[in-house]
């Protein structure tokens, strides 16, 4: 069983969180709750509301697009990934389904306590947007390659 | 309703009213004797009267007879006595003094005891008859009747009368007695004090009542404040919610304030008059003594009056004053009494109240529908008197089945409400006949109405009991057994009252046979049938997992559950809910459990057991003693405090954070930050005392209290749950050894204050779900209550205990207004209720407003399903005011409602070749 302290160690390895104060950071650690989903267990469905961020700690996430019954994996994310981040900023809701592909250990945070955890720290605004431009630089890019392939 | 309070009394009271009268009159005698005997006494052997002679004898009992010498000119000796002597006769005289003292006062015991008693009766019937009448007015008189109002005049307002009940006959023919007797011996000793008396008495008797008159109408007025009063307080009580949102809280204080002081006002001036005539009253008797002492002494001084004379006069007057100033009295209490009951009785007046005979109890088997309905120009208003529907004629037929409407408009709405209403008497018709089975709907008793139809609406009030008790309510009409016999059950007579006395209401009043059961076991499928169509049979079973059963009243279900224990701990792989159940063993320590849960390892049922007293429970103590563990817990407190504040310490009071993660709210924080400085401090001055020295003596009281505060903590501290990594494997190992030792300590009490969790038994102080858990469920796997939930159910499904879970569940109890149900689930369960009785029609009156769309309609249809129960040849008619009107289709007939009246339209539905004409027939019997 792990205490706060471990959990601090862990989160601390992850990029998002390693400026923030070590208190601050234990008191996110309390505040989040450590869940574990096997293999092909759902962390949340498509047009779900979304009321809850993770943040994988180990294992893969597989990010999947639905429609029309048919699933499209369109991305994979890793240790200490951010996910389902969209829904909690800007209540839409989830664009995506995430499942666990393997074993899967994520830090779940709730939206309330995610919005006043940005609040406090202009640092981890800072990092997340970071994190959201390059997701959208890397989208974009990917789009305009669709777009090349599909025009050829 | 008698109108006066003395014919009511004795109407109700008369025969025992004569034999109270009839005691008191007989314990005069002996009254007269116990004072007269005292006389003797002193007279006879301690003066020594007629006992000059020594050796003198006189006779002890002697009787004459009475009026002898008038009869037989000569006395005659009944019983010549015994003859004794001084002392002899003392004693003798003190024990028959002595006896007759014992006497009179078993006779004051026995008349102060049945004058109690026949007020309680009077009372009683008083307040039955009130009763009766709430009971027989018409439902549109509730809307202006308060139920606080009505409930103080029954309770409170009459109460008084009771009092006065045995006083109303014996107490003034007593008095009145006793001051004739009075009078008649003034006048013996002179005609004209006797004159003088009267004239003053007279006055007194013409001057009182005028003053009196205002009195009264105070006491009135008194009366319908107080009234007033518990009207508005009980309505501050039902609106409370209204007054926080809308801060009206000093509004309601002002409106209170000032009803309080407007009845001190007229309390004080009632004060006033009352002391002003008792004044008055006693001046007048002492101006009477005034009088006599002027009068008679200037008489007997100027020597027209020998002083034996007045003395004499005022001997025989000293016995007056009494009687005549307790009739004043009684008078007084008469007439603010009768005041009180004429209020009472005009509050409870109704012209338009249904007749006694229509909700007698028949004495034959209530007959089945076979005509229904039939309307002829009938007009309905609403509660305002405007005309909603006019000129409706129809045939509604107990097998029809009519959807009426509305496409959401307000007017149609309106109309249909009435319209359906008005089947059920709730409304009376403005003008034309509703006729049920070719008679005029107002004369069918209700134990036609009542039992062959059923009404449901949106209404959703429930009286607080458990849900069964409020659904079996419709179905118990009568006693079993009273409706058999052809004669009319004998009138029965309680101890001389002449009122009738109703049916015990723990008789069984539930008639199986008249629902078409056989037996208790099937009332209980048709309760659970009912549910199921109503849509409540599982939402009961989920409160059922929450209840308690004695496993003494029910022991084949308990074992059950135990089985589903077993299973569930089996299967739970199976069931996908391994690994989320932490199960209490006996060898292991529970993580998801707190200490306190660990250490005692059961569950409490006395409340010192409880977790939050254990950490002042002696016993627990004693063995966390021996353990070493005292200092471990406080220990533990002290880093749990300290986390605590490390982790929320900084955090603004309105911070998100203690609203949604934090077990703790702010001012726990601040607490025991202030706790934690204490003890710092208290350390710091004095570096060299060990916690466990310092806990042992109790330095201060203040740091003994802190130390308490800081070593509960420890006590409900869950390691999974807050992992501040303070409970180490070895206190664990430590906690489970205290365990043991805490169970032998327990299990040698006689009474065991706590149930162990024991894998094999049932626990009576645990819920169902606790039982069949028995673990806890873990906080880290997401949706884990939901899975354990579920598997929980479908378990239940397959080990076929739904029933008896369900009979848990019907023993919920549903709190004030039924309020501890949701909205949903009262409207439902007035659904379930109409359906219950089985009535030949039912009639649905917006039902289940509250509920979602496709719920309801999923309901709906499955009350259009014929046979409606299986097993039970039972198919009723409707008459829905429809919300959802896509349902028309699947009605016989369809009502819309247009221009102020109803119009049949086809029912809309799939084309099914053929079915359309048939179903035209049907409805050519509507206008």
């Amino acid at each position: 069983m792990s205490t706060l302290k471990d959990e601090v160690e862990v989160l601390r390895k992850i990029p998002l969180f390693a400026a923030m104060d070590p208190s601050k950071l234990k008191l996110l650690a309390y505040a989040s709750d450590k869940v574990e989903f096997e293999d092909g267990q759902v962390l949340f469905r498509q047009g779900d509301a979304g009321d809850s961020a993770f943040i994988v700690l180990s294992g893969v996430a597989d990010i999947i697009s639905e429609s029309g019954g048919s699933e499209v994996v369109v991305a994979q994310l890793r240790d200490h990934a951010l996910i389902g981040e969209m829904s909690v900023f800007c209540d839409i809701p989830r664009s995506a389904t995430v499942r666990a592909n393997g074993r899967l250990t994520a830090l779940k945070i709730g939206k309330g306590y995610f919005l006043e955890l940005i609040k406090e720290f202009p640092e981890l605004a800072r990092r997340i947007i970071r994190e959201l431009a390059f997701r959208l630089a890397k989208t974009t890019a990917d789009l305009a390659a669709a777009e090349r392939a599909a025009r050829h | 309703m008698e109108r006066n309070l003395l014919k009511f009394i004795w109407k109700n009271s008369r025969l025992k009213q004569a034999w109270l009268l009839f005691v008191i009159i007989a314990s005069m005698p002996f009254y007269f004797l116990s004072l007269e005997l005292p006389k003797q006494i002193v007279n006879g052997p301690i003066q020594g009267e007629n006992f000059d002679a020594i050796g003198a004898t006189q006779p002890f009992l002697r009787i004459p007879m009475p009026y002898g010498e008038t009869f037989f000119g000569r006395e005659v000796i009944l019983f010549d006595g015994f003859q004794f002597g001084r002392i002899e006769m003392l004693f003798a005289l003190c024990t028959a003094f002595m006896f007759f003292v014992f006497l009179n006062g078993w006779f004051k015991l026995y008349t102060n005891t049945y004058k109690g008693k026949l007020g309680e009766e009077v009372l009683r019937q008083l307040r039955y008859t009130l009763l009766d009448r709430v009971l027989r007015y018409r439902v549109a008189r509730f809307r202006n009747l308060k139920g606080a109002e009505v409930s103080s005049v029954i309770k409170d307002e009459v109460e008084p009368l009771g009092e006065f009940v045995g006083d109303a006959f014996s107490l003034p023919l007593f008095l009145g007695g006793q001051a004739v007797t009075g009078l008649l011996f003034l006048f013996l000793q002179s005609i004209y004090f006797g004159l003088l008396t009267i004239a003053i008495v007279a006055f007194q008797i013409w001057i009182i009542p005028r003053m009196r008159r205002k009195l009264i109408a105070l006491g009135r007025q008194r009366q319908m404040q107080a009234r007033r009063l518990s009207g508005q307080v009980a309505e501050t009580v039902d609106m409370a919610a209204d007054i926080h949102v809308n801060d009206m809280s000093n509004y309601a204080r002002a409106r209170h304030y000032g009803l309080l002081q407007s009845i001190l006002s007229i309390r004080f001036e009632l004060y006033q008059r009352k002391f002003t005539v008792k004044y008055i009253n006693n001046l007048l008797m002492q101006f009477l003594s005034f009088l006599f002492y002027l009068i008679g002494g200037y008489f007997v001084i100027t020597g027209r009056l020998d002083i034996g004379q007045l003395v004499a006069v005022i001997a025989a007057y000293k016995d007056l004053p009494g009687p005549i100033k307790g009739l004043i009295d009684y008078d007084q209490i008469r007439l603010m009494n009768e005041a009180r009951y004429e209020q009472t009785v005009d509050s409870f007046r109704d012209d338009g109240l249904i007749e006694a005979e229509l909700q007698r109890m028949p004495h034959e088997p209530v007959p089945r529908l076979t005509q229904g309905f039939e309307l002829d120009h009938v007009r309905l208003e609403d509660e305002t008197g405007r005309t909603v529907a006019d000129n409706l004629r129809m045939r509604i037929a107990p097998s029809d089945r009519i959807a009426i409407v509305t496409n959401g408009q307000d007017a149609a709405r309106i109309a249909a409400n009435v319209f359906a209403a008005s089947l059920v008497r709730l409304v009376q018709p403005a003008a034309g006949t509703i006729a049920l089975e070719s008679r005029p709907l107002e004369e069918h008793p209700e134990s036609l109405t009542g039992r062959r139809i059923g009404y449901a609406d949106s209404g959703s009030y429930f009286p607080a009991g458990t849900i069964n008790d409020n659904l079996l309510m419709v179905v118990k009409n009568q006693p079993v057994g009273s409706a058999t016999g052809r004669e009319p059950p004998p009138q029965k007579v309680s101890a001389g009252m002449l009122n009738e006395v109703p049916p015990d209401p723990n008789a069984e009043w539930i008639n199986l046979a008249d629902l078409g059961l056989a037996d208790s076991e099937a009332l209980d499928r048709h309760v659970a049938g009912v549910l199921e169509l109503s849509g409540l049979s599982r939402q009961i079973q989920d409160l059922g997992l929450i209840g308690t059963v004695d496993p003494a009243a029910n022991p084949v279900f308990c074992d059950k559950i135990v089985q589903v224990r077993r299973e569930f701990r089996e299967n739970a792989s199976s069931l996908g809910v391994e690994g989320i159940v932490q199960s209490f063993h006996p060898d292991l320590y529970n993580v998801q459990a707190t200490i306190g849960e660990n250490l005692l390892f059961g569950t409490a049922s006395d409340p010192a057991w409880t977790p939050a007293n254990l950490n002042s429970n002696p016993v627990v103590l004693k063995v966390l003693e021996k353990h070493g563990l005292r200092t471990a817990f406080q220990d533990m407190g002290q880093r749990i405090a300290e986390a605590r504040i490390e982790l929320f310490g900084d955090l603004a009071p309105d911070s998100k954070i203690f609203e949604t993660v934090a077990d703790v709210s702010f001012e726990e924080v601040a607490r025991l930050k202030a706790i934690v400085a204490r003890l710092k401090m208290a350390e710091r001055q004095e570096p060299g005392r060990d916690s466990k020295t310092e806990m042992a003596r109790g330095k201060s009281a203040r740091g003994t209290d802190d130390r308490q505060e800081v070593f509960k903590l420890a006590f409900d501290y869950c390691e999974a749950q807050s992992r501040f990594g303070v409970l180490d494997a070895a206190t664990e190992q430590e906690i489970l050894a205290a365990r043991r030792d805490l169970h032998e300590e327990i299990q040698a009490m006689e009474v065991a204050p706590v149930f162990f969790h024991d894998p094999d038994r049932y626990n009576p102080t645990a819920t169902v779900l606790d039982n069949i858990l028995l673990g806890r469920i873990s906080s880290t796997v997401v949706d884990g209550k939901e899975k354990v939930l579920a598997a929980v159910q479908e378990l239940v499904g397959q080990t076929g205990i739904s029933g008896g879970l369900l009979r848990v569940g019907l023993g919920f109890e549903m709190g004030n207004g039924g309020r501890r149900l949701s909205d949903t689930q009262r409207q439902k369960l007035h659904v379930a209720r109409a359906l219950l009785k089985k009535p030949d029609m039912i009639i649905f009156n917006e039902v289940l407003g509250s509920m979602d769309t496709p719920g309801r309609r999923e309901i709906m249809q499955r009350l259009l399903e014929r046979p409606l129960l299986s097993g039970q040849d039972w198919s009723p008619g409707y008459v829905c005011v429809l919300l959802d009107d896509e349902l028309a289709e699947h009605f016989d007939r369809v009502l819309t409602f247009s221009n102020g009246a109803f119009h049949e339209t086809e029912p809309e539905r799939p084309a099914e070749p053929g079915k359309a004409e048939v179903d035209g027939s049907l409805a050519g019997a509507a206008n």
